[in-house]
């Protein structure tokens, strides 16, 4: 069991994958805004008279809290693919790492770790700027409601790219599983419209993607404050089973 | 702990604990395999290397020296055999032998996104040492390889040199007792190259060193012990001196009864001396002068006596020495690795042959 296997990497690890991300962060802040803001500009305001409030609640504030958690859910299967990905097939790194007195598991709890948090920042600064715009205010429950629906998600997206940056060879791969997996499971777990708006047949399936909690419930706990508790706990059993079987996976992958 | 957390499949330990903490290698084979291609990278190599020794390990591209080195940094497992590594198993205690080690690999892995001195420290740390204690000593050897005014720089805009020389001090942070350096001049500029020499000479005290090198120079100036390695195997071993004597015998036999003398002087040879030598010498002997203080005899062996009474005429004091000069290291290279044997490069740059 990997667990036993750690030692005192896993602050050094996840200290430089963040400091790498602090490189050009004036850059990275702005793309990293862009496109939620242009979403937010277009549908939130460029659309505002057509479309109508959404279940009561202005469709501006509905769209907030799923552009938000898109922001950190995409971020996590970012760093969390690239991360793995540079230092197996670029920089070569990880080899570098082996052969310190620390342990597989030190690296890839360190990756994963700074990968979801990465993620929960960039997310919280796009959240600062959506509320600027916003007339919406947010107080600290609703936050915290939020953060404790969205960091499951982070988690199961970081280590779903922790596999992908471990299994490919090339980087175009990685872009085809975003393209592929990654971006339909975000648009269509309800970041733009409740599911409740899909026919009978596509929300029963819909129901059991992960997304579709993260979304909604993301959102009920930013608009109400209060989680809805199945969600909660399904995700959070998820993202722990995630983050044990990737890294033991990984751990097995990268031996030698 | 001292099973290796990495330890897959576990290789049977080989033999037991060997007694000293340099390096033993005892029949380590390799394959790699990709698809329904099969290399052979090593095969039944061994070997050993004692403290306060530099190991050199020469042979050809594809030879199998990083893979050899892989293995015994524990970053690829072996299919057979068993090494120790400062008095520990590879195999089942990786962990110990990794508390020991500092390598220089032959790509130099960096994290390029980050400062130079980012990724110091962070090998520093990652050996466990605490800032008070690691921060002096990067500062000290990155100006001793003259790095200190680019360690806020970040390694991605380093030149190749540049990358060689941070790689060399980042293994030596932790002061490892064991250090593998695995071409760890390729790329450096003369300067440089001699810098790392002389580092290389004063860290051999108490710390075995196991280099790998294309320059047969640095080999002979370096290394205490030779291992020639060609497709995956270890052709022969020995000081550098041991090796040319081995191939100056196989091209005294190839050289058919000939011998080659060399005759040094104190002063440049007159030509006075070089008449009576033509005189003395047997019919066939063949008398250069590759340099004006050095003469080169090539003569019958049965009759090379000449030699000596000839040298007893001489004014006092002006010859040296008399002797059969060593091939080069080159030609040990080439001698043995690029079989059949090429007659002695050595003679013919002194224009006997
Ligand atoms: N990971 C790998 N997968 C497949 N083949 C490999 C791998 N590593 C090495 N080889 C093969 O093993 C052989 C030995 O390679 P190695 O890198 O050990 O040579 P080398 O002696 O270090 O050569 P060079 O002087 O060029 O550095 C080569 O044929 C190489 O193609
Ligand atoms: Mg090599």
């Amino acid at each position: 069991m990997w667990v036993l296997h750690l030692k005192r990497g896993i602050w050094p690890i996840f200290k430089k994958n963040l400091m790498g991300e602090t490189r050009g962060w004036f850059l990275e802040l702005l793309s990293t805004i862009a496109v939620p803001l242009s979403f937010f500009l277009a549908f939130g305001l460029g659309l505002r008279g057509d479309i109508a409030d959404v279940d009561g609640v202005p469709y501006m504030a509905f769209i907030t809290p799923g552009l938000i958690a898109l922001t950190i859910q995409l971020e996590a299967f970012r760093s969390g693919s690239w991360n793995l990905w540079l230092s197996i097939r670029h920089h070569k790194t990880i080899d570098e790492y082996r052969i310190k007195p620390i342990s597989m598991a030190d690296i890839l709890v360190g990756d994963v770790m700074s990968g979801f948090t990465l993620a929960i920042i960039k997310g919280s600064l796009v959240a600062i700027t959506l509320l600027l715009l916003s007339p919406f205010t947010l107080t600290l429950p609703k936050l915290l409601a939020f953060l404790a629906m969205m960091l499951p998600g982070a988690v199961m997206f970081t280590c779903l790219g922790a596999v992908m940056g471990v299994v490919f060879r090339r980087p175009d791969q990685i872009a085809q599983i975003q393209s592929i997996i990654i971006t339909p499971l975000l648009y269509l777990g309800g970041l733009f419209f409740p599911i409740s708006r899909f026919p009978q047949a596509i929300q029963n399936v819909l129901v059991w993607v992960p997304t579709t909690a993260i979304f909604e419930g993301g959102r009920q706990a930013f608009l109400a404050g209060h989680c809805p508790l199945q969600m909660l706990i399904g995700l959070w059993v998820l993202a722990l089973i995630a983050f044990f079987a990737t890294v033991a996976w990984c751990e097995h992958q990268l031996r030698h | 702990m001292t099973v290796a957390p990495e330890a897959s499949t576990p290789v049977k330990p080989y033999g037991n604990k060997p007694n000293h903490d340099g390096i033993v290698v005892r029949d380590l084979s390799k394959c790699f395999k990709s698809g329904n291609h099969a290399v052979q990278a090593l095969s039944h190599v061994s070997l050993e290397a004692y403290s306060g020794q530099v190991l050199g390990i020469l042979g050809s591209n594809g030879a199998g020296k990083t893979t050899l080195l892989n293995i015994l940094t524990t970053v690829t497992r072996p299919d057979a055999g068993e090494a120790w590594v400062g008095g520990y198993s590879v195999l089942t205690q990786a962990e110990q032998v990794r508390q020991r080690l500092g390598v220089v690999s032959q790509d130099d892995r960096f994290d390029t996104y980050l400062t130079l001195w980012e990724n110091l420290s962070l090998h520093a740390e990652l050996h466990g040492m605490p800032k008070r204690q690691f921060v002096p000593r990067i500062e000290r050897l990155l100006k001793q390889v003259d790095l200190y005014e680019r360690r806020n720089s970040y390694v991605e805009l380093f030149s190749g040199g540049m990358r060689r020389k941070a790689s060399l001090i980042r293994a030596l942070i932790h002061e490892p007792a064991i250090l593998f350096l695995d071409e760890p001049t390729t790329g450096l500029d003369p300067v440089a190259r001699r810098q790392v020499w002389d580092a290389i000479l004063s860290l051999r005290v108490g710390r075995t060193l196991v280099l790998t090198t294309h320059y047969m120079e640095e080999a002979d100036q370096l290394c205490d012990t030779l291992v020639l390695m060609d497709k995956g195997q270890v052709l022969t071993s020995g000081t550098p001196t041991q090796l040319k004597q081995q191939v100056a015998r196989q091209q005294k036999a190839a050289l058919g009864g000939q011998a080659l003398w060399q005759c040094r002087f104190s002063q440049p040879v007159a030509g006075q001396w070089l008449e009576s030598l033509q005189a003395k010498a047997p019919a066939g002997s063949v008398i250069k002068t590759p340099k004006e203080d050095t003469l080169h005899v090539m003569m019958p062996l049965e009759n090379s006596h000449w030699l000596w009474v000839w040298a007893a005429s001489l004014p006092q004091n002006t010859l040296t020495a008399i002797e059969q000069p060593l091939p080069s290291l080159e030609t040990v290279f080439f001698a043995l690795v690029d079989k059949p044997i090429a007659l002695n490069e050595d003679l013919v740059s002194g224009g006997l042959v």
